[in-house]
């Protein structure tokens, strides 16, 4: 049962009742296994599904699923959507190594055969499969140094990979023979493979990809990969089609003839579809847009033929106080505020819905991923800010405003988007203006504009939230604290120990000493002078039919968007509440 | 009447010129643009965006130019039929626009004659039936079809056909022509939807009209020399009563265009309102233009018709 351990977060015990149905050591019945031993103690292990999948016998059918956008980008390295891009684009390709779909929190290789890294931790050798691409043409080392290449590409827009330059140093990799490729990495880092297991770092045949503008590598179907899944056609506003790559190199797989999502825009048009049943699964699968309690209110609704499917801490909703601009631009208040706020009451008034249960939690600042537990709910309990009751707090923050000079309080502005955000903001603000006396103009607009206004620092405030990329705490210290001046910190914030700290982690590889630095890095921003606050962590959410199977819920959205794995029982047991 | 229709026809310029510097510059009013709904998504899934990559992408865009010259530049290529591209597609927005724009054409049509099929036979037995049960029914109808907004029966209509019949009309979509059952299914409730409001306003309209006329002293005299009610109603009353109607149906179309938008997202058809709201959430003002000039065209074009109209069903209007 260890995977419904993974969700036994606070407060989601209904939820995990029903996460049990998804738990392969609960349900899945695998007769075979087909295990490939790699290097470095890792070991790829792909379990078989029941026979007659094998054979065939229910294969011959097209997954249906629906998702909520119509995609306008279609280069995976490039861009930095998961609904707009990855989700649509990503089952064409594979990357060089990716998240193991059946055991999410594990790394294993997808494009290779093997790796193995020198003894200083600073160059991993890659040995490649016997692959092809969707035009017949072998994947080569040669594609694969390409591919790193073209994702470092100086000056080029990398949204979510251009993190991947301060590891790898453009045409650094060398090509030792056909299927072998030799990539130096700037300075031993856990982060590495991380990194190169992220979703958005797909691997392109260059005999195309070279031969592509920037643009033109945006075009549905201009870009082909090697993956499970080959498009078929993409007929703007209602569907994209995949047939299933008859050739695929991972023998047997996928099980679907084909893929069929339709795009449907209207939220609650989506809800219908999968309670009709003309959809058999949600986008991605998971995706933040059902991280509320629709997914088990339709599970109930269905007699349990939809299943709720959520991915816990899966995206944080915070406040970006602007330091550009009194009263947030003195240390001092920004500390008041990050004492002030009830997290608790917060949760559970915008993330607990009866009688369906909570759909999120106050959480940690630094999200508990990678197996690394930074902050304990013994650690939280004692924390400023995060300590019940608030008494002690409150006074402080009082006093912090009266020594800033606002004991009478002042007026400000908040910016955030229309939606769910909206509730947060309100009761933020009467909390704000109930203990310190900060009187806030809620102003609501949609996202494109929220974030436009986030980055320019119109506002006194902004009500953001931000989804875990990779299974690794660093990767919420460098969403937040390493890009400079973009949306995530647009003034500018920074602390000299903390920029030591994030660049530290990146280099070291006891996992002791790693989490030792997130934990002193977490005492720095529990200080509460940064420009971020968090207020509570959100859950993602999607639905399944429940004959679905073989769905194991990553530790991220932004990761496990193959379904080269999924099969299709008919014969499954409805399962019960 | 000739020379008046191409009077009108040649007014249409500046009317759309005035509409497309209307939009150009609301749109550009909204703080946001393109290249941020590039990079950050338009759903609100947001990367780590630096504002370097942020300016490098609005200059690659040709967003970083003046307003004025954005516009002169669009209206240029308009003038040389070239709708433009895309920023968010990046492909020709004809290409986008010409399946779209008849699809939106046969569900309007398609909304409008059901409305105007129901709602005239039923203004026109209200007004007959002044005061019966009959008419305060159907005032009751109407009033709660004006008030019902469009896109709450929208939702309404889906949320029914899935709770209660485990149906909704299927995803996909065929045209007319090539599957004219699956067609119908898929448009029906989305033109019921349209058309509910239509109908209650245009059965409003009729009633009061049909009323003022049935009043008129040539009505009495039909029935004085003796001929049947049906045609006192049918051919003299009716014939005069439909003026305002149709002047209104000018009008409802285009508020039904307006309708579209949300009804297709909704019912999930593909027609230029989905487009339009992704355009919109994406700042693809390239597309916006588009979409509005077009529908700003057919709008004009609608109420030239419906003025020349006026003279076949009264011969005492003539253009000059």
């Amino acid at each position: 049962m260890a995977c419904c351990g993974f969700f036994q977060v606070r407060g989601m015990v209904p939820v995990c009742l029903w996460l049990l149905l998804l738990c392969p050591e609960a349900r899945l019945v695998a007769t075979a296994a087909d295990s490939t031993a790699s290097p470095e103690g890792q070991t790829f292990t792909f379990p078989w599904p029941p026979a007659w999948v094998a054979r065939g016998k229910s294969q011959k059918m097209i997954l249906r699923g629906i998702t909520g956008t119509n995609p306008g980008q279609w280069d995976v390295q490039s861009c930095g959507s998961l609904p707009d891009c990855l989700m649509p684009s990503g089952p064409q390709f594979n990357g060089l190594v990716y998240h193991n779909p059946v055991n999410p929190d594990e790394i294993v290789c997808d494009l290779c055969d093997s790796w193995t890294v020198s003894p200083d931790g600073k160059t991993y050798t890659f040995r490649l499969r016997q692959a092809q691409w969707h035009d017949g043409q072998p994947v080569s080392a040669e594609d694969i140094k390409f591919s790193l290449d073209r994702i470092v590409e100086p000056g080029a827009i990398r949204v979510r990979t251009g993190v991947f330059r301060t590891f790898y140093e453009h045409q650094s990799a060398q090509v030792l023979d056909d299927k072998t490729i030799r990539v130096p990495v700037k300075f031993a880092s856990p982060l590495f493979l991380e990194n190169l297991a992220s979703e958005y770092m797909k691997m392109y045949p260059k005999h195309v990809a070279q031969n592509l503008s920037a643009d033109e590598a945006q075009q549905p179907g201009k870009l082909i990969g090697s993956g499970p899944w080959k498009l078929k056609e993409f007929k703007p506003h209602i569907a994209i089609e995949y047939v299933r790559n008859p050739h695929y190199f991972k023998k047997g797989l996928p099980f679907f003839d084909g893929l069929h999502f339709s795009i449907i825009r209207d939220y609650n048009r989506r809800l219908a579809a999968m309670q009709v049943g003309q959809a058999q699964t949600t986008e991605g699968p998971t995706i933040g847009g059902y991280g509320n309690e629709d997914p088990v209110r339709l599970q109930r609704e269905t007699g349990g033929k939809v299943r709720a499917i959520y991915i816990p801490e899966a995206v944080q909703t915070y406040l970006v106080l602007h330091m550009n601009k009194p009263p947030f631009n003195d240390a001092r208040v920004r500390r008041a505020v990050f004492l002030a706020i009830d997290r608790q009451e917060l949760t559970k008034i915008v993330r607990c819905a009866e009688p369906y249960g909570c759909f999120g939690a106050v959480g940690t600042f630094l999200p508990n991923k990678g197996g690394q537990t930074v902050e304990s709910d013994e650690d939280l309990a004692q924390v400023p800010g995060w300590r019940q009751p608030k008494a002690q707090d409150l006074a402080e923050a009082k006093a912090l405003m009266v020594a800033a000079g606002y004991a009478n309080g002042v007026r400000a502005t908040l910016n955030l988007a229309t939606g769910a955000a909206v509730r947060s903001g309100e009761v933020v603000a009467e909390q704000l203006r109930k203990s310190l006396g900060i009187e806030f103009t809620i102003e609501a607009v949609d996202r494109a504009t929220t974030v436009d206004r986030i980055i320019r620092g119109t506002h006194h405030a902004s009500l953001d939230s931000s989804g875990v990329i990779l299974l690794d705490p660093a990767d919420y210290l460098n969403q937040h604290f390493l890009v400079i001046g973009g949306q995530k910190n647009p003034d500018r914030w920074s602390q000299p120990r903390l920029t030591e700290i994030i660049e530290a982690q990146a280099r070291e590889s006891d996992a002791m000493q790693r989490l030792s630095l997130f934990k002193e890095a977490v005492e720095i921003l529990r200080q509460g002078e940064s420009h971020m606050v968090p207020l509570s962590w959100g859950y993602s959410g999607g639905m399944m039919d429940y004959r679905l199977q073989n769905f194991h819920v990553p530790g991220s959205e932004q990761i496990v968007k193959h379904f080269e794995h999924l099969w299709w029982d008919p014969d499954a047991p409805l399962p019960r509440d | 009447m000739g020379e008046y229709a191409i009077r009108r026809v040649l007014l249409f310029i500046p009317t759309l010129l005035v509409a497309t510097i209307l939009v150009f510059a609301l749109f550009w009013i909204v703080p946001g643009d393109s290249a941020l709904t590039i990079l950050v998504g338009g759903e609100g899934d947001s990367g780590m965006v630096a504002p370097e990559q942020l300016e490098q992408l609005r200059q690659a865009l040709g967003l970083d130019r003046p307003l004025y010259v954005q516009y002169a530049s669009w209206l240029w290529d308009v003038l040389r039929g070239n709708l433009g591209t895309s920023l968010w597609y990046k492909t020709p927005v004809w290409d986008q626009l010409q399946d779209r724009f008849l699809v939106t054409m046969e569900l309007a049509i398609m909304a409008m004659l059901m409305a105007f099929c129901a709602a005239v036979p039923l203004g026109v037995t209200s007004a007959v039936k002044q005061d019966t049960r009959f008419d305060y029914l159907s005032r009751v109808f109407s009033t709660i079809g004006i008030a019902l907004p469009t896109f709450w029966l929208g939702i309404l209509i889906v949320y029914a056909l899935a709770s209660f019949f485990q149906w909704l009309p299927p995803l996909g979509y065929a045209t007319l022509w090539d599957d004219p059952l699956m067609n119908l299914q898929q448009l029906i409730f989305p033109a019921m939807t349209l058309a509910f409001h239509d109908l209650a306003f245009t059965a409003r309209v009729t009633r009061s009209s049909m009323l003022e006329v049935l009043r008129e002293d040539y009505l009495r005299t039909a029935r004085a020399k003796g001929l049947m009610e049906i045609l006192v109603v049918g051919r003299h009353a009716l014939k005069n009563a439909l003026l305002p109607v149709v002047t209104v149906s000018g009008y409802q179309f285009g508020r039904l265009l307006g309708g579209v938008i949300i009804v297709e997202s909704i019912f999930v058809v593909p027609g230029m309102g989905t487009l339009l709201i992704d355009s919109i959430v994406h700042r693809d003002f390239i597309v916006i233009q588009a979409v509005v000039l077009l529908i700003a065209a057919v709008v004009l074009m609608l109420n030239l018709m419906i003025d020349l109209v006026y003279s076949v069903l009264d011969p005492r209007i003539r253009y000059r």
